[in-house]
């Protein structure tokens, strides 16, 4: 009691068992909401000026060529060593129903009907489109995805531990389980028949297609071919390449003679890479796991110690009143 | 004024005369060609070029031609290689397969002799038969699976 009776003592006392001073207060608020500001900062810059790798290769996919032979699932087929198909690759009875590759098979020929001339149905090839800045590379938690400088997107099964975030991230549908391994399950998909390529070949798929609906190539070179193909037959040809752009581009580049929407393709891509949309959010988490913490908790102390002061200021002043009276 | 007239018609007339010598050297094409690179795979393929020549008389739809608005700008061909300019100039015809080769990444404007064949066929006979329609149909109709027949030939 005796103590706290001097003002000039209780103030000496009050400053031993302050451990926040105002002064560090208020530098650790600055300093954690600057890290904390440039922690979000770096989503902007994260992507880069990196324009992609300059030799890559692509795939120009003629939608008006395709004669739904289905050579291309075939050769796909007997270059990947998938197992041969429970429906022969020369019936025609798969087009009935919309299909999609699956660890059975990367690639699938889906049959649309023509606007232009319903005797001439159009067919769609489906694989991965080895997107510029993959989706599925960007959601994976560990890197088992791999854009190599040749643009082909591949997946390395000894570093997958199956969490399929790549499944529900690609806007194409592409990547599959094979659900039936109960052992050893791993996501597959096209690899751009990347060992080919590496070696100077050319994919599997584009080798068989006697149509001319696909063709392989430096992906610049595609994009100025797909042009000019549009610009020589303004009626033929709907003017959009699609994959040019789209999600950031991809390395699979298609022309057709109907809109791509009619067509199955999805229409509501930004064009932008899909990794933009989430970077922001995911670029977050350890500035908010990490810095919020610390921050909100000085914030609890600062204010609990000012509670705690008042508290015992409005205490001291009671018992002035009392020791006055 | 009446003799320009005449000279006019004369002109048009010649005009017409080596227009339709030019559309009529078909006749020293070969008659049946036997296209065969896919023997591997499939049964060569009997193409009746003359009966194909005479009926559509126009080289040009399938043959690059000189003289042909439709054809491709000179450098696209004769720029492949430097023989190849030389043999086209001092032979009248180039078989398809020396410049239609395999695909060529570093060419993807060149097309593989199987596109080059197929694409022509595909311009009038896609939606003939089953073609376009049903896998089945190419094998059915031009090109049997090795070791089968056509059915045509049935």
């Amino acid at each position: 009691m005796g103590k706290s009776q001097n003002p000039d003592e209780h103030n000496g006392e009050k400053k031993t068992p302050r451990t926040i001073t105002r002064r560090c207060f208020l530098g650790a608020v600055g300093a954690l909401g600057t890290t904390a500001l440039i922690g979000t900062g770096s989503k902007a810059s994260a992507a880069g000026n990196f324009e992609g790798w300059p030799n890559r290769f692509g795939v120009l996919t003629d939608l008006t060529a395709c004669v739904g032979c289905r050579s291309c699932e075939k050769a796909c087929n007997e270059v990947n060593n998938l197992p041969s198909p429970k429906v022969p690759f020369d019936d025609k009875s798969v087009f009935n129903e919309a299909r999609r590759p699956n660890e059975n098979a990367y690639t699938i020929v889906n049959q649309y009907a023509n606007p232009k001339d319903k005797d001439k149905p159009i067919y769609r090839k489906l694989q991965c489109n080895h997107c510029e800045e993959p989706a599925c590379a960007n959601s994976c938690p560990i890197h088992a995805y791999n854009k190599t400088p040749e643009g082909a997107v591949l997946y390395r099964e000894d570093f997958c531990f199956g969490c399929r975030y790549c499944m529900a991230a690609c806007p194409f549908n592409v990547p599959a389980f094979n659900y039936w391994s109960a052992l050893e399950p791993k996501i597959m998909k096209c690899t751009m028949c990347y060992p080919r390529i590496k070696n100077g070949g050319i994919p599997g798929c584009v080798e068989a297609c006697p149509a001319g609906a696909l063709t392989f190539g430096k992906r610049d070179l595609l994009l100025k071919l797909a042009a000019e193909k549009i610009a020589k037959n303004p009626d033929k040809y709907v003017d959009h390449i699609y994959g040019e752009r789209e999600a950031g581009g991809t390395s699979w580049i298609y022309i057709s003679g109907v809109p791509f929407g009619e067509l199955g393709f999805p229409t509501n891509l930004p064009n932008k890479p899909l990794a933009e949309e989430t970077k922001g959010f995911l670029g977050a988490v350890p500035v908010v796991l990490t810095v919020w913490p610390a921050l909100f908790g000085m914030c609890y102390a600062a204010l609990r110690h000012r509670d705690e002061i008042e508290k015992e200021k409005s205490a001291n002043e009671k018992k002035e009143e009392v020791t006055h009276e | 004024m009446k003799r320009g007239l005449v000279l006019f018609f004369a002109i048009t007339l010649s005009l017409f005369f080596a227009v339709s010598l030019y559309a009529g050297s078909s006749g020293k094409a070969p008659d049946v060609v036997s296209l065969d690179t896919m023997k591997d795979k499939y049964e060569a393929v009997p193409f009746t070029h003359k009966k194909h020549a005479d009926m559509i008389s126009d080289c040009g739809k399938c043959h690059h031609q000189h003289g042909n608005n439709a054809a491709d700008p000179c450098k696209d061909c004769h720029a492949v290689t430097p023989s190849v300019f030389k043999q086209s100039v001092t032979a009248g015809f180039l078989p398809c397969r020396n410049c239609h080769t395999s695909p060529n990444p570093q060419k993807p404007h060149l097309v593989s002799l199987k596109v080059a064949y197929h694409s022509k066929c595909f311009e009038c006979h896609w939606g003939m038969g089953n073609i376009g329609t049903d896998p089945k149909g190419c094998t059915e109709l031009c090109h049997a699976i090795k070791g089968t027949k056509l059915s045509s030939s049935k």
